[in-house]
């Protein structure tokens, strides 16, 4: 039999790679939520319209993760406190995770604002991305 | 109007189809962001056997800002003033938007069980609850008879 | 924007008059600090400098109805005063010639109200007006 293709239409899919998540909100199935907006990791914060590289995911180093817009909008916030909503521990970015490197000198501006004022004792180390991602 | 967030709309949805024991929450129809709240009061608390009405609003930064909660029916606690405004860390302060509509309702049921008269703000209320502890009891049953007995 | 809802405008309103976070000219808050309705309000005018005015305090009643901030409160001054606005036998503020009530926006508070009643008594036109002893009441 000889089969001949006239069309081919490729079809991809894809999701963050997040490594250990095992403390992840876990609400409709299997599908793991944004602790803040409680949309799909691999959907849009409420502001944005496309979901990837427009709208990413941050790994907390307390294994929380969030749309980094909801993340940010958070510790803007005076009442966050630089405190991850979902264990109220000092939010910092998960190192050596391919996915947060992009979002470190976003983060990096608010994380410092938000610290407890002792530690900005001196403000050059503090603005090392090195030292908000410990 | 704005469109309603997909959170608030998740929230509403699963307030009314796996709702909370003892605690409704029911959106008004010309707005969405605004609830009328029924709480029943804890078993084994002054407030035990009581239907107490409120009032919940979600205001345009929720979930990075609490909702606002109030009485409406009048109750004797230590943190409830004279107005149904309530003190509570997790409205003000302790406020994460890992928090929603229900546990929030949970905290002020819980806070119906457990009164901290060490941080009121009902003065009055609180006086008597540190000096005389079984008056005031008998005072929060009594006003629960009055004003919040099921219908 | 949401519509915030008449009780939860209130409530803020009200901290702001408890907490003094208005302006000096001006003072209001809740006539019966039982009333879970928050319906009826006191309110003072510090009168305008460089006006027959000047010094005195007025006190003012608002009532704020179920359609609040929708509608406007009702305003009636309980301090005589000689205003045009002003019916002069009841110390009612009326409406149809008073621009603020006229016009009410849902974006507007008491606070503008009893602000605007002051500029209302600075106007060229009505500072001079002569006025009746201070202290006498409707």
């Amino acid at each position: 039999m000889l089969l001949e293709f006239e069309k081919v239409y490729p079809v991809f899919s894809w999701s963050w790679d997040i490594p250990g998540d095992e403390n992840a909100v876990k609400e409709n199935g299997d599908e793991d939520l944004c602790g803040i907006c409680r949309v799909s990791y691999n959907g849009t914060c409420p502001s944005c319209k496309y979901p990837g590289d427009d709208c990413p995911l941050v790994i907390g180093e307390c294994n929380h993760n969030f749309h980094v817009h909801c993340i940010q909008q958070w510790l803007d916030t005076p009442t966050a406190k630089g405190l991850c909503p979902m264990c109220r521990q000092p939010f910092s970015l998960k190192r050596n995770v391919a996915i947060n490197e992009f979002q470190m000198g976003r983060l990096a501006k608010v994380l410092i604002n938000s610290q407890p004022a002792t530690l900005n004792d001196d403000q050059d180390m503090m603005m090392e991305p090195e030292f908000v991602v410990r | 109007m704005a469109s309603l967030p997909k959170r608030i709309i998740k929230e509403t949805e699963r307030l009314v189809s796996d709702p909370v024991p003892g605690i409704t929450a029911i959106p008004h129809e010309e707005n969405l962001r605004y609830f009328q709240v029924t709480v029943e009061g804890p078993e084994q608390s002054p407030y035990e056997n009581g239907v107490f009405n409120l009032e919940l609003f979600l205001p345009d930064d929720y979930p990075m800002e609490a909702p606002k909660v109030r009485f409406l029916t009048k109750i004797y606690h230590p943190n409830i003033d004279r107005l149904g405004r309530i003190c509570l860390d997790v409205l003000k302060n302790n406020w994460s938007p890992a928090l929603q509509i229900r546990t929030v309702l949970l905290s002020v049921q819980a806070l119906l069980a457990s009164p901290n008269p060490n941080d009121p703000l009902a003065n009055d209320v609180a006086e008597e609850w540190l000096q005389n502890e079984d008056n005031a009891i008998a005072k929060a049953r009594e006003w629960t008879n009055m004003y919040a007995s099921k219908q | 924007m949401s519509k915030i809802p008449r009780s939860f405008r209130l409530l803020e309103e009200l901290e702001k008059g408890e907490k003094g976070m208005g302006p000096e000219s001006c003072s209001y808050g809740l006539a019966d600090n039982d009333d879970i309705t928050m319906t009826h309000w006191n309110g003072t005018i510090l009168g305008p400098p460089h006006s027959n005015h000047e010094n005195r305090i007025y006190f003012v009643a608002l009532v704020c109805g179920e359609e609040y901030p929708d509608q406007p409160p009702q305003i009636r001054f309980l301090s005589k005063i000689n205003l045009p606005c002003v019916n002069q036998t009841t110390g009612d503020v009326q409406a149809s010639s008073f621009n603020t009530l006229k016009n009410w926006k849902r974006s507007y508070t008491m606070e503008t109200l009893l602000l605007d009643l002051r500029k209302e008594m600075a106007l060229p036109a009505n500072k001079k007006l002569p006025q009746p002893a201070e202290g006498t009441t409707f």
